[in-house]
This record gives structure tokens, C-alpha cells and sequence, in this order.
């Protein structure tokens, strides 16, 4: 039986709309290409007026706000759930495959391995399966915060050597990493079930990784070939952003910070916190990121350690722009406060 | 299809990942979606957030039973969108005011919203389920079958739809080209 009409023009549209081309589908459908090309021209022409570019930092503001709205999921208690077939255990097992096949020395070896040598996927794996065997939320946050670390010491080898493409691949991981161990510890921060002496390692630990990211990131900076330094500064960016995301959760306000309230656009705001880190076009101050321009007036011996006060102007995207910068030795005291 | 279905369960069960993956995909789609039909950023981005808040509360109740989950969330989309329309009739004249979204170069800004302009009268030539079928089809990135689901229709309906808003829309951007107004 003959196609109907309406049947072919659905194909070819679905054709067209998935990036084929108007001629492609007449070509298959010689017979009707009088009567539907005009259609496709019709079509292409009202989709081309469709594809709208929703603001990039509205869909990262609902994607966030979503994701803190999903409660983590329960744990499992008792032994019978443990005993159950379940990916953690298929992993074990892959593990163990892997360690009778290659051995524990190669497992051992791939540690120190690079993106760019053929051990590296057995680094991976080997993280995963540590994962897997983490069994408290705290543990999970830890690995997370550690497999981090590394990436950032592989992202600055592979930046130095100028591989951009696995600079790349491992500056995603290291996002991954960053947003897992965020989201652990906001869900125990809202759940607050979380012990005592978990909560005071969870906070030490990301303290101190909070601080060794940005110093390891920006110690590579000057090494990088130019075309490497975005991707530098990008994650230097985001390993701030997501490290002060995570110890505010936990209830780790880092210095200078009082405050999780988003700032309204184009109100200047004062920033007073630690230097935790310093380029010439980016500082991190009190947890916050802060976006250096050649305007930018300093005052004082800028340097990671010290003590800033910062009047940032918020721009449409969110991001701070530095207008004055005061640096000092020591921290501001109450009464030193301007208005 | 069964990759969805996967992502849906574990979302289900209070997997972030997963809903992130099902926010990705479907993000832009749902506020294509919504910015053709109401043609006003800031009105689009609050319905965007209606619709995925909605959706992940009621997320836990949602079955698959042959209704795919695209279509499911563009149900949802499409019905919130029927709200605000019927709401704002009572209050807006002009169609095409505050159309285009913030553009950071003025004459881009300028000609988008000429072009936007331009879209929302040769859509305003077609009855309202055309006007759907096009939206949901172009700017949602749905299938016939998907359209079909979210509109409660047969795929045999739809495309009868679909091929006479075409036919419609043609004749419109044709006068448009022999310097006719639209």
C-alpha cells in the first residue's frame, strides 16, 4: 500500500530536524519533491526561529536548586541487603578479576600514573572499586576529595605538557570528584546525622584540600602554555567555588563569609576574608572567586596568606568583578570595619 | 527508550546523577518549549523552574505505562502554559512585547526581536492545536509519537496537524518574501 503524503513529510521532517539535509530527502523521495520541499523550506525556516538560547546561569541555578531538593537516598541496613547481587559487588568481583589477571604489582604501580600512559585506566579503576567499598557517607566524601587531589595534579602535568585534550578529560573528573564530594556533604549537613568525629574530619579534610587545589592550580599557572591557562583557571575557579559550597554545608564558613545569600546584579558588595589563592586576572578571597580586571585598584602587598577586603560590583552572569582591593597581614576586627 | 527508563528509576530512588542527566536532556527543550509560547524571557524561566519543580515532585508517582518520560514532563510543561495563557489574555495586548532574550550585542538584540516578532504573527495564523503540534515538534525536539502522547491525540491526527500548519505557514512566509506584511 502507497504511503500517505502525510507519512513521508513526517519522515523527512524528522529527518531534516535531526541536522539532514532538505535535498537528502527529496532525493529519496523524488516522486513528491515538488510538493514537499516547499513544506521542508517552510519547516526549517520556523525551526531556525525556534532555537532560543535559554541564559547559561539560569540553567545552572535551577539545575542546583533541583538537585538540593533530592533527599539522598536511604541506606541499607541490615546483612541481607548486603548479601544481594549488586553493581558494588559485580565491581568486587571485576576487581578481583583484574588483580589475578595483572597482578597487585601493576595495580600498585598504576597509582603514579598518567593520564597519557597505559596504566592509567587501571588507576581509575582501582579508584572506583575503593569507592565502591566505602561504605559511610563520610568515607565517600574522603575518597572523593583525594581522587580530586590527584586529578588536580594530573590536570597541572597535562597542561604543562601542553595534551589539552586530556588536560580536558581530566579537568571533567575532576568536576565529577568535586560534585560528588559536595553533594555528600550537603546531604549529611541536611540530614544532620552525621557524628561528631565525622563532621570534625569532614571539615579538616576540606579544609586542607580547600586550601592545596588553589596553591597546586596556581603554582602551575605561570608553567602552562597560554592556550592551557583557561582550562587552569577554570578549575581553579570551580574547585573554589564547589570547596566553599562544601564546608559551608558542613558549617566550615570560610573566613570572612557569613553568609549563603546570593547577591543582588549590579550592587557593589564587600568581600573581607584569607587570600587562599592569586593570578593576575583571578583571586580567590574568603570563598568567594573574584574576577581581577586592569581597573582593579590595589592597595598593598598582595600575596596568598594575607588579608583582603574587597568592594566587588556583581555582574549579570553572578560573577564578581574587584573594583578596590585593601590587603593587609592580619585580619580585619570589628572596629576597623568600614561601612 | 530503556536508557531513559534506567535514568527514571534511579531518579526515582533519589539518584542526583540521574536526574541531572534527565535535567540535561531535556532542559532546553522544555524552555524552548515555553519562551515560543509565551514569548517573554523572564515569564519562560519562571515556568521552566514550575515545570522541573513539578516534575520532581512528582517524580515518585510517575509509571512509564507506555507514556514516555519526555512526554510525561512536556504534559506537564504544556499545561502550565494553558494556565499562564489563560491568565494572561486578561491582562496583555501585544503578543510580541518583551520577546527576545538578553542579548549582549544591541543590534543582535534588535534583530532578534524583529525575527521573534516576526514568528510570533506567522504563528498567530495558526488555530491553536497547529500552533501546539509546530511548538512541540520544533522547538521541543519531540517525535510525532511523543506530540501524540502529550496532546492525547493519535500519531495519524498529528501529522495531519503538522502538515497543515506547514502548508499554512508556507503560504505566510511566502507572502513575506514578495514583500507582503505578516
Amino acid at each position: 500500500m502507497a504511503r500517505r503524503f502525510e507519512d513521508i513529510l513526517d519522515e523527512c521532517l524528522s529527518r531534516v530536524l535531526a541536522g539532514e539535509s532538505i535535498e537528502q530527502c527529496l532525493a529519496d523521495h523524488a516522486e513528491l519533491a515538488d510538493r514537499l520541499e516547499p513544506l521542508l523550506r517552510a519547516a526549517s525556516s520556523t525551526a531556525a526561529h525556534f532555537r532560543v538560547q535559554p541564559r547559561p546561569e539560569f540553567k545552572a541555578e535551577l539545575r542546583q536548586q533541583l538537585l538540593s531538593k533530592i533527599p539522598a537516598p536511604k541506606p541499607r541496613r541490615g546483612w541481607l541487603p548486603l548479601l544481594r547481587w549488586s553493581p558494588r559487588w559485580a565491581l568486587a568481583l571485576s576487581f578481583l578479576l583484574v588483580l589475578l589477571l595483572a597482578g597487585g604489582s601493576t595495580v600498585a604501580a598504576s597509582v603514579n600514573s598518567l593520564p597519557d600512559q597505559p596504566l592509567y585506566p587501571v588507576k581509575l579503576a582501582t579508584e572506583r572499586v575503593q569507592l565502591a567499598f566505602a561504605f559511610s557517607p563520610v568515607s565517600q566524601a574522603k575518597l572523593e576529595a583525594k581522587f580530586a587531589d590527584r586529578r588536580v595534579a594530573e590536570l597541572s602535568q597535562m597542561a604543562q605538557r601542553g595534551k589539552l585534550t586530556k588536560a580536558e578529560e581530566v579537568a571533567r573528573r575532576l568536576a565529577e570528584h568535586l560534585e560528588k564530594m559536595g553533594q555528600i556533604a550537603e546531604a549529611q549537613a541536611l540530614r544532620k546525622k552525621i557524628k561528631d568525629r565525622d563532621l570534625a574530619e569532614l571539615k579538616a579534610l576540606l579544609t586542607s584540600y580547600a586550601a592545596r587545589h588553589p596553591a597546586a592550580l596556581q603554582k602551575a599557572l605561570p608553567r602552562v602554555p597560554p592556550k592551557a591557562r583557561p582550562l587552569i583557571l577554570q578549575a581553579l575557579r570551580m574547585s573554589a567555588e564547589r570547596y566553599a559550597r562544601a564546608m559551608r554545608a558542613v558549617g566550615e564558613v570560610p573566613p570572612g563569609e557569613t553568609t549563603l545569600e546570593k547577591w543582588p546584579i549590579g550592587k557593589v558588595r564587600v568581600v573581607r576574608g584569607f587570600i587562599r589563592s592569586l593570578t593576575d586576572t583571578l583571586w580567590i578571597v574568603g570563598g568567594r572567586v573574584i574576577n581581577i580586571t586592569p581597573e582593579t585598584v590595589i592597595k598593598g602587598q598582595p600575596k596568598v596568606g594575607r588579608w583582603a577586603r574587597v568592594e566587588v560590583e556583581v555582574q549579570p552572569d553572578g560573577s564578581l568583578k574587584a573594583k578596590r582591593i585593601e590587603v593587609r597581614a592580619r585580619p580585619w576586627r570589628p572596629r576597623d570595619r568600614k561601612p | 527508550m530503556q536508557r531513559e527508563k534506567e535514568l527514571v528509576r534511579r531518579a526515582q530512588q533519589g539518584d542526583r546523577e540521574a536526574f541531572a542527566v534527565l535535567y540535561e536532556e531535556h532542559f532546553e527543550g522544555i524552555y524552548r518549549y515555553i519562551f515560543v509560547r509565551i514569548r517573554d524571557q523572564a515569564e519562560a524561566e519562571d515556568l521552566t523552574q514550575q515545570v522541573f519543580l513539578a516534575a520532581l515532585e512528582a517524580l515518585p508517582s510517575y509509571r512509564w505505562r507506555g507514556v514516555p518520560f519526555s512526554s510525561w514532563l512536556f504534559r506537564i510543561a504544556h499545561n502550565r502554559v494553558v494556565d499562564y495563557m489563560r491568565k494572561a489574555t486578561k491582562f496583555r495586548s501585544s503578543p510580541t512585547a518583551d520577546l527576545a532574550p538578553a542579548e549582549s550585542d544591541p543590534a543582535a538584540a534588535v534583530e532578534r526581536e524583529m525575527e521573534l516578532a516576526q514568528l510570533a504573527e506567522l504563528l498567530e495564523e495558526l488555530t491553536p492545536l497547529q500552533r501546539e503540534v509546530v511548538s512541540l515538534r520544533f522547538s521541543g525536539g519531540l517525535s510525532t509519537a511523543e506530540v501524540a502522547k502529550v496532546m492525547g491525540k493519535s500519531e495519524g491526527a498529528i501529522k495531519a496537524l503538522q502538515h497543515s500548519a506547514l502548508v499554512a505557514l508556507r503560504k505566510k512566509l511566502e507572502a513575506g518574501e514578495h514583500g507582503k506584511e505578516i
